[in-house]
């Protein structure tokens, strides 16, 4: 995992460009990631076509209820960050053991 | 005819009396006032009471608002007015949530919330009318609520805001609700008659009967049936004897990183203590040391509370160990440090002593304990996890005398069940049940509290435990501190059975090899603690400034991170990330400590005389896990430093040695090498396994089977993905491919390399085999590029040696374990835990495999199984992926381990050659056989301290110049000596006064 904080600096100089939407894996990867992590979830970048982003959801993500809301939030933070209106459609991995 | 089964579709009353159980509890609150006046600043904590937020404002937060975000903290401020026609009465703050709140009131902390407590009492806090009200919360979904189904449907990082309210309790209602709480879990239970259970359901139902459920009249009339007809009722009598002790699991790090777990402490703690504000007769026991200290750094308002609390002897500090540690992995001298960084905690802020260890959750327990606790004040050691999650064998005692290696003994206490219960009446019942030494040892302990995350006692259960005296069908229940039930039931006691050996937990077997990384930089800076420890004492010496404040803190840094969620590897991600970044912080520091020098510096206490890897940018010749340097054979003094050339040290080799500069010969096979070495004889397969290593000087053939060979095998043991190994993971090999065959690669003055290249399809695993000139030993360097997904690595070696034993070392002693299979008890054993070596040998010789980092070994019959990597995916969808770069050691050799002195070979492997140049202050003792395992300056500064360590199982006599202290653990002088008689496996600890050294 990227240092967060070096990120974050590095994400104030690259602002316009992540306003122009580029870099949207490495912002999933270097911004949202590290938070969903933090509670045991996991999210990853899959691609982007247009304004519809596919990410996907392992570990806790995998099976939570709320996970809708939690994608909303993120298109929230990619609006306010970068200016785009994006939706999330996201996928589930769930682990093997809960894979029934 | 036909029959036809009669199905009963109306309610039954056990439903009947659920629903209207349902009722009263919704009815709990006579009144319920909206604080509408609250605001919310979201944001994110990114180290120690350390925030970003995501906006400078606070905005308005009302109900229904979505709040909180993936791994958030959210501030909420706001007033409420209470309303004249509540002054006087009893009231609470009512907040539904899955968050953590610590909660401030017009400045003063008056409470916590959290999924397992939706109130807190306000009124003995306030003065006045208005409240200004803070709240700090953390937010987190872990599984562990799924403890408290009332949790479950508000799980997740986003969540909906059910609002704040002012809120009075109906008393009346929330007495019979604790009522029915508790009978209700009776009649659920199977631990009780039936008989008794058709009774409470009988006159359950007629109290329930009396009540009016539109205006709840008749509450009084149903608590006074049950007064008369269930209470009063001593028909029915239970036995036994159950001591509650009030407790908090609170892990350092897990589902969360350390920095959240300063809140967590802090609102685990100030809910403890307003639960004793409202329960006077409540007592409470914390453990860590750690916990304490970051409560004094950051809530400094708290702990000063706390501390009238301990006084009081309500709040009870439990525990010797500065945190929790896993007690397998980390070497001797880091659980020793535990103790002396957590008693020096108690003693300094406290004036106590604490004389137990408190690790209920721990994977199992080293060997080499009971001396470390004993001579650090500890008489008494509590675990639970071998009763309760072993899962082939029933461990056969919960209270019994464990014995260590060397012979000293501690009492111990392994309770029934859980450490995490809500004081149910079944919990109780089942823990007396469970309780194997009913005749020899008194109480049985039963600890409650909501924990892992912390979060501890509730109302709940301190009203059930003022009920349970009057419930003649239970066990007779007292509550009590730990170490009260510890010195009742342990002290004196003669009748207790005897455990001699280690406490092997039968699960979690995984955690000795996942994250590999972890369990590699912790040995290395173990070490390193080592050598800069030593190295600032002989500096000091020299009349340089030793490094107090400097070690200590990249000691506890390293002991932290030894936590049992954190070195096992059973934890999230930015765990890992944390921890690795620590380690890194430490190896800077102690570098630094360290030094440099001209020459090269041996700190062992015994001249180094094996092969050994000298890095050299400029010399080098071999490039050993990526780093330039070359192999030699001198022989190094001990505790002294020589100069090493590698130019002069070729230019001065003999005749006889130029000789042996073509000792190397091979020859490519159809699959692999036929090599010839001064020592052997051997075929390596194309894929870097051994076909036959035979050795020359002893006239014996090494291999029987697969040896060296790299095997990859299914591992998926379930929900416990990171912590466990299942016993049937050899029904499921996995294939891997030879990438690139074997070839040779280098040949030095010392050394002959052959590579192989493996591979799966998501993998590239390099082995190079060394082979010495002037050593038995063959190096295995592995280089690896892992992204496999549940998979377990292992290395396999088919010895044809015929041993019953296979020794271990446990970094104070080997402990030496079957290699058959004949009872559970052994097969059980299919993975277990060794430091630097192992050893399987008969009396002619045998095969030791020495490491640098790896802990996880299995043995069936001739057959080790060394563990390298693995890939779980929870709690860390990403563990152990990336490279690695290990080595071990392959060692043939005469006699048994001990007699070969593999122990010396190893710590040699695993102590680095590095620079400095220093002189011996020892240069007049004489430590026998015994390693010297620490040098510091003691902690008040007065002494150097001195731990020497018989890892041999040797007894004899040790010969001071002059006369010195002998110690404990804690550095307290017991007595002055001349002379020591130590027994086998004994950890010595001597203090010689500085101005001794003064010349």
């Amino acid at each position: 995992m990227r240092n967060t904080v070096l990120w974050n600096l590095v994400f104030k100089k690259r602002k316009n460009s992540f306003q122009k939407g580029e870099h949207m894996k490495e912002y999933i990867e270097n911004i949202i990631a590290p938070r969903v992590q933090g509670d045991g979830g996991w999210i990853e970048y899959e691609e982007l076509d247009g304004s519809q982003l596919t990410v996907v959801l392992r570990g806790e993500c995998s099976r939570c209820n709320k996970a809708a809301l939690c994608m909303k939030w993120i298109e929230d933070r990619i609006y306010k960050d970068m200016g785009k209106t994006i939706q999330i459609k996201y996928r589930c991995v769930k682990p093997y053991f809960l894979d029934k | 005819m036909a029959h036809i089964n009669t199905v009963r579709r109306s309610i039954k009353v056990e439903e009947w009396i659920a629903l209207r159980f349902g009722w009263l509890k919704r009815a709990v609150y006579r009144e319920k006032i909206e604080i509408t006046d609250l605001w919310i600043r979201e944001g994110r904590q990114v180290g120690e009471m350390e925030y970003v937020y995501d906006s400078e404002e606070y905005i308005p937060l009302k109900k229904g608002d979505l709040c909180f975000a993936p791994d958030g903290t959210v501030f909420i401020k706001g007033t409420a007015q209470i309303p004249e026609r509540l002054n006087g009465k009893k009231l609470w703050l009512s907040i539904h949530t899955a968050a953590e709140m610590i909660v401030k009131v017009n400045g003063k902390y008056v409470g916590g919330l959290d999924p397992n407590r939706d109130r807190l009492l306000l009124s003995p806090y306030i003065k006045g009318n208005k409240l200004d009200i803070e709240i700090e919360a953390y937010n987190r979904s872990k599984p562990d609520d799924e403890r408290n189904p009332n949790a479950m449907p508000l799980r997740g990082c986003r969540q909906v805001f059910q609002g704040a309210y002012l809120s009075v309790v109906n008393e009346e209602i929330q007495n019979l609700v604790y009522d029915l709480t508790l009978f209700m879990d009776i009649i659920k239970s199977n631990c009780f008659s039936e008989d008794y259970r058709m009774l409470l359901q009988e006159e359950l139902d007629k109290a329930l009967n009396l009540i009016n459920y539109e205006t709840f009249e008749g509450v009084a009339d149903a608590i006074k049936h049950i007064e008369e007809h269930i209470y009063s009722n001593k028909v029915y009598q239970g036995s036994g004897e159950v001591a509650l002790v009030g407790h908090s699991h609170l892990d350092i790090a897990y589902y969360w990183r350390r920095i959240h777990t300063i809140e967590k402490n802090a609102r685990t703690v100030l809910i403890q203590m307003r639960l004793m504000d409202q329960y006077p007769e409540f007592k409470y026991t914390h453990t860590q040391s750690y916990t304490f200290e970051t409560l004094e750094k950051y809530y400094p308002e708290l702990f000063e509370e706390l501390k009238e609390k301990v006084a009081s002897g309500q709040f009870e500090p439990v525990g010797a160990m500065y945190i929790e540690p896993d007690c397998n992995i980390p070497n001797a001298e880091s659980l020793i440090r535990q103790c002396l960084y957590g008693q020096k905690y108690w003693r300094e802020k406290f004036g106590i002593t604490v004389d137990n260890v408190w690790l209920p959750d721990v994977f199992g327990n080293s060997w080499i304990m009971p001396q470390i606790l004993s001579k650090s004040g500890v008489k008494y050691f509590v675990s639970n996890k071998m009763s309760t999650w072993n899962d082939t064998n029933k461990f056969p005692h919960n209270s019994f005398i464990w014995k260590g290696i060397d012979g000293s003994k501690v009492y111990a206490s392994v309770p029934p069940t859980h450490f995490i219960t809500w004081n149910m009446p079944s919990q109780i019942q089942e823990n007396w049940d469970s309780y194997q030494d009913k005749r020899e040892g008194g109480q049985t302990l039963s600890m409650y509290g909501y924990g892992d995350g912390g979060s501890g006692a509730t109302e709940e259960m301190l009203e059930l435990q003022r009920r349970f005296e009057k419930v003649s069908v239970m066990p007779k229940t007292e509550m009590m501190g730990g170490s009260e039930f510890l010195h009742r039931n342990f002290d004196g006691n003669e009748k207790l059975e005897e455990w001699d050996g280690e406490l092997y937990l039968e699960m979690h077997r995984g955690c000795l090899t996942t994250k590999s990384d972890l369990k590699r930089y912790n040995r290395k800076l173990e070490i390193m603690l080592r050598e800069a420890e030593l190295r600032s004492v002989f500096r000091m010496l020299e009349r340089e400034t030793y490094p107090q404040e400097q070690l200590t803190e990249n000691y506890k840094l390293v002991l932290l991170n030894q936590f049992h969620d954190i070195l096992p590897g059973s934890h999230v991600h930015p765990v890992y990330v944390d921890a690795m970044n620590d380690y890194k912080k430490v190896e800077e520091s102690l570098v630094d400590c360290i030094g440099e020098g001209e020459k090269y510096f041996n700190s062992l206490n015994f001249d180094r005389k094996h092969i050994t890897f000298v890095p050299d940018t400029t010399a080098g010749d071999v490039i050993r896990n990526g780093i330039k340097g070359f192999y030699c054979s001198v022989e190094v003094p001990a505790l002294s430093s020589i100069s090493i050339d590698k130019f002069k040290l070729e230019q001065n080799l003999s005749d006889e040695d130029n000789e042996l500069k073509h000792c190397f010969k091979y020859e490519s096979l159809d699959e692999g090498i036929k090599l010839e070495t001064p020592y052997y004889s051997t075929i390596i397969n194309s894929d870097g396994s051994i076909r036959s290593l035979y050795d020359k000087e002893l006239d014996r053939e090494w291999v029987s089977g697969s040896f060296n060979k790299l095997s990859l095998y299914e591992d998926r043991p379930g929900v416990y993905d990171a912590w466990d190994i299942l016993p049937s993971y050899t029904d499921c090999p996995c294939q891997t491919y030879v990438k690139e065959s074997l070839k040779f690669i280098n040949q030095t003055a010392e050394c002959i390399e052959f590579s192989a290249i493996l591979g799966t399809a998501a993998s590239t695993w390099k082995l190079i085999l060394r082979f010495f000139k002037n050593s038995r030993a063959i190096e295995v360097e592995n280089d690896v590029d892992w992204h496999e997904k549940h998979k377990l690595a292992k290395m396999l070696f088919d010895c044809n040696v015929l041993s019953r034993e296979i020794w271990c070392d446990t970094s104070a002693g080997f402990i030496k374990r079957e290699t058959h299979k004949n009872t559970t008890w052994q097969q059980a054993r299919f993975e277990v835990c060794h430091h630097k070596w192992c050893d399987i040998s008969e009396t002619g010789g045998g095969i030791a495999l020495i490491n640098e980092g790896k802990y996880g070994v299995g043995v069936d019959n001739q057959r080790i199984s060394l563990s390298l990597l693995r890939s779980t995916v929870r709690p860390d969808v990403e563990a152990d992926m990336g490279e690695h770069k290990f080595c071990y050691m392959i060692v043939p050799h005469a006699q048994d381990a001990v007699t070969a002195g593999i122990n010396r070979m190893a710590l040699e492997y695993n102590v680095p050659l590095a620079k400095g140049n220093f002189n011996n202050p020892f240069n007049k003792f004489d430590f026998k056989n015994l390693f010297l395992q620490a040098v510091k300056l003691s902690e008040d500064g007065t002494m150097v301290v001195v731990r020497l360590s018989e890892q041999d199982g040797c007894r004899g006599n040790l010969k001071f110049p002059q006369e010195v202290k002998i110690l404990n653990m804690l550095e307290d002088v017991e007595k002055t000596a001349t002379e020591l008689e130590y027994k086998p496996f004994e950890i010595i600890t001597i203090g010689i006064d500085l101005k001794s050294f003064v010349k």
